[in-house]
């Protein structure tokens, strides 16, 4: 082969190489730069929520009125749920309540038309060691930004990893993990067995005792403040805090390790802050069926469904009617003697 | 700019390669000062405050050496030749070293000067041993009929800008003046994609995966223990032989492009049987640079045994001081001086030793150094010899967490890496085989493929700093 030949075949197989992994990557798109949608990318994997949902509010058609925030937990609330409203659910996993307010001015800074803000918080985040460490998307808004961002991303091996596998998933339909999204920011989760359920939600229930609860958690002094800046954050814009629903089993262990007198401050700074706060977390028809939850800590998307319809109708009348309290200063202490109700008769029934 | 980034591999050298080849068809003058404005692009990518330095510095040491090299006003020359030295030596001196006087300044005599804590300008160190060379040898009336536009392509021409070779212009100013130089030569642009591929995949993916386990291993130096020691110093070993041989070859590669045959630097040192000899196949360009402007000028071997063992000490404190502004390098250097003394008396005394036994012991020692070149401070490197010695235990507990990989995982890489660099052909060598067979082809493309889809995890180069 002359010199020639070789250096002109090298460089053409290389291009045409380089170009193949592009096309797929932009097909696939993994990353969500770019937004289409075709039946072989309909699943998607998560690589990182927290760059990926940037880069939807980056690239994406900016038509949101809603904005959702939450933990993993809020990821499956579809924003189809809501009637009416444009949602973009923002919510990623492991947010800390800090960087709340680090994704709302980012996302106004995306979207001009924001009305209002719901806002999933959760108990175990309300602890020293969840809350007092800052966050912020500052490192991803600059990953964003850097030049020929979404082209580098294309001419990656990581992401044609990616693609190959959401090609796969989206070709045989298949859900076989615990968080995968669809083009419209919908997240679903495998379907267990009762059995596996059992196992996850008991091995999840240990993690909670060893890692997050009992002696581990102090209610972080803090907490009103960081919710006031969010209030803040909210200006006129209407702010509606819920807190995620956990399964009865899960919060009978909050209970044996004697946090209830720190949930129910919890709840009353949130009472407090917002004027009222729609909580779901105490035992009721939905958290007491372990089913409904992939491991006790995240419930799947129909739940997420039913919480939507609770906040935006709460007459609905397909939802059980104790799935949802909105708790305002009127009504705090009966919410929270009725909650101490549940879990004494709840504690009792596991024991 | 980095060579292993998006912006240099997909824009950066297409652009510049083609509008040089095609304006270079017509005017070579214009495809020459195009190369030297890419250059000074390329350089003030990274940061533009620091280019007016290298275009000063450009400047000054042309006019002082255009001066030189008229060989008019005798009796100023060594003046003005000493000026222009100082004035190099003060640049360096003063971006460099600044702060490292201070603090031990400050240490020892109790001052309180304060710190500037300039950011090191990138490639200074580099620049400034090229013209220096460049005014010596104008004195010694070794650089005649210049131009600047050579003499600016000389010291910033973009693929040994940054981290070397350290090139000397007796041999790049002629190829500049060479019309060839300007029409595409398929030889060069196919022997320069072999070594380029080679390069690129000895950075991406070999040497960056070894900069894991040596950053993992360096940052938790308290957790070390006899067998994650040896693990963390081979991988820092390793790292830096791929990362600094990888932008050598990238370098080599990239002028080859432009029909430019820069210096080898690197000629398996790992594979040396003394230290005369690893120095003789390691960073060979600076080893060069010191030889003929340091050792030679101080009498090299011409003024008896003692002197020469003293100049060669000299010689390697320097270079230990060239690498880095801190009492690491510096006893690096001085270990390699001693070393390089030793060996030379084990010769003169007609000591041998097998093959094998000579070739571990040059490594050991290569590598033990390299753990006081790696580490921020002697306390780390005293932490890291302690570990590796068995002072710290030698439990297997935690590698995995240390390193995020397993045991046998990490011992084969290393073994691999180890391989490579001990029974592999070099870069060069396979860059000069006549074989341009579709298998090799396939070689190259399937490097350059594989590292080219890895340029959004760009990481720099370990000589950037230097």
């Amino acid at each position: 082969m002359t010199d020639k030949k070789f250096a002109r075949t090298a460089l053409f197989l290389f291009l045409a190489l380089a170009a193949a992994t592009a096309g797929v990557n932009y097909w696939i798109d993994p990353l969500w730069h770019y937004g289409h949608a075709n039946a072989f990318n309909s699943i998607q994997k998560v690589t990182n929520e927290r760059e990926q949902k940037i880069a939807m509010l980056h690239y994406g058609p900016h038509d949101y009125d809603t904005l959702l925030i939450g933990s993993s937990r809020s990821t499956y609330i579809h924003p189809t749920a809501f009637e009416g409203w444009d949602v973009f659910n923002f919510s990623v996993a492991n947010m800390s309540v800090r960087e709340v307010h680090s994704m709302m001015l980012y996302s106004q800074s995306q979207l001009p038309d924001l009305k209002r803000y719901l806002i999933g918080v959760d108990f175990f985040k309300s602890s020293e060691r969840e809350a007092a460490a800052p966050r912020a998307l500052t490192n991803y808004e600059n990953k964003i930004n850097q030049p020929f961002y979404r082209t580098k991303n294309l001419l990656s091996l990581d992401s044609l990893e990616i693609s190959i596998q959401n090609f796969k998933k989206s070709v045989t339909d298949t859900i076989d993990e615990d968080r995968l999204y669809n083009r419209k920011g919908e997240a679903f989760a495998n379907r267990l067995t009762e059995e596996e359920v059992e196992k996850s939600t008991e091995s999840k229930i240990r993690r909670f005792e060893n890692v997050f609860y009992g002696n581990n958690y102090t209610y972080y002094k803090d907490y009103p403040m960081i919710l006031q800046k969010i209030k803040d954050a909210a200006g006129d814009d209407t702010l509606t805090f819920y807190t995620t629903p956990i399964s009865t089993g899960l919060f009978v262990s909050l209970v044996e390790t004697d946090l209830l007198d720190d949930y129910e401050q919890w709840i009353r700074d949130l009472v407090d802050v917002n004027g009222g706060i729609w909580n779901f977390m105490y035992p009721n028809t939905i958290t007491n069926d372990q089913m409904n939850y992939i491991d006790g800590h995240h419930f799947y998307p129909e739940i997420g469904t039913m919480l939507a319809k609770r906040i935006q109708n709460n007459n609905a009348s397909d939802i059980p009617t104790d799935f949802g309290v909105y708790v305002t200063p009127d009504n705090v202490d009966e919410h929270l003697e009725e909650v101490r109700r549940l879990a004494e008769k709840a504690v009792k029934e596991k024991n | 700019m980095i060579f292993n980034s998006f912006e240099f591999i997909f824009l950066f050298l297409p652009v510049v390669w083609i509008v040089f080849f095609l304006v270079g068809r017509i005017a070579p003058p214009f495809a020459k000062t195009w190369l030297l404005l890419a250059s000074l692009f390329f350089y003030a990518y990274w940061n533009p405050a620091y280019l007016p330095l290298i275009v000063g510095s450009m400047i000054v040491n042309y006019i002082i050496g255009v001066f030189l090299g008229k060989n008019k006003w005798l009796p100023t020359r060594k003046g003005i030749l000493t000026l222009g030295i100082l004035f190099n030596v003060s640049l360096l001196g003063y971006f460099k070293y600044r702060d490292f006087f201070a603090e031990n300044l400050n240490a020892v005599l109790g001052t309180e000067i304060s710190l500037v804590q300039l950011i090191l300008p990138l490639a200074i160190s580099f620049y400034t041993f090229q013209q220096i060379a460049y005014l010596v040898d104008s004195y010694r009336l070794e650089t005649n009929e210049y131009n600047f536009l050579n003499y600016g392509l000389f010291v910033s021409f973009f693929p040994q800008l940054i981290a070397g070779p350290i090139v000397h212009h007796g041999d790049m100013m002629p190829q500049f003046s060479d019309r060839k130089t300007y029409r595409i030569n398929y030889e060069n642009l196919s022997k320069g994609l072999v070594i380029f591929s080679i390069g690129l995949f000895k950075k991406v993916a070999i040497a960056d995966t070894f900069a894991g386990y040596a950053n993992s291993g360096y940052g938790s130096v308290e957790a070390l223990t006899m067998v994650s020691g040896w693990l963390t110093s081979l991988s820092y070993t390793l790292q830096l032989y791929f990362d600094f041989s990888g932008y050598s070859d990238m370098a080599i590669g990239l002028a080859l492009f432009f029909n430019i045959r820069l210096p080898i630097n690197f000629n398996s040192p790992y594979k040396a049987l003394d230290i005369q000899d690893f120095w003789r196949r390691w960073h060979i360009t600076l080893s060069g640079f010191l030889t003929k402007y340091i050792y030679i000028p101080l009498g090299g071997s011409r003024k008896g045994i003692p002197q020469t063992y003293i100049n060669i000490f000299i010689i390697f404190l320097i270079s230990g001081f060239w690498h880095g502004a801190g009492w690491t390098f510096v006893i690096w250097g001085i270990l390699h001086g001693l070393a390089s003394v030793i060996a030379r008396i084990w010769k003169r005394s007609g000591g041998r030793l097998p093959k094998l036994l000579a070739w571990a012991v040059t490594f050991l020692f290569v590598h033990l150094a390299f753990v006081i070149f790696r580490a921020p401070d002697v306390s780390v490197a005293l932490s890291v010899y302690k570990a590796m010695f068995g002072l710290e235990g030698i439990q297997l507990m935690g590698i995995s967490v240390l390193f995020n990989e397993d045991l046998t995982h990490l011992a084969l890489v290393i073994l691999l890496g180890l391989g490579i660099a001990l029974f592999a052909k070099n870069s060069v060598q396979i860059m000069e085989t006549q074989k341009r067979t579709p298998l090799m082809m396939l070689f190259v493309v399937m490097l350059l493929y594989y590292s080219a889809m890895q340029l959004q995890r760009v990481s720099e180069f370990l000589y950037f700093n230097f």
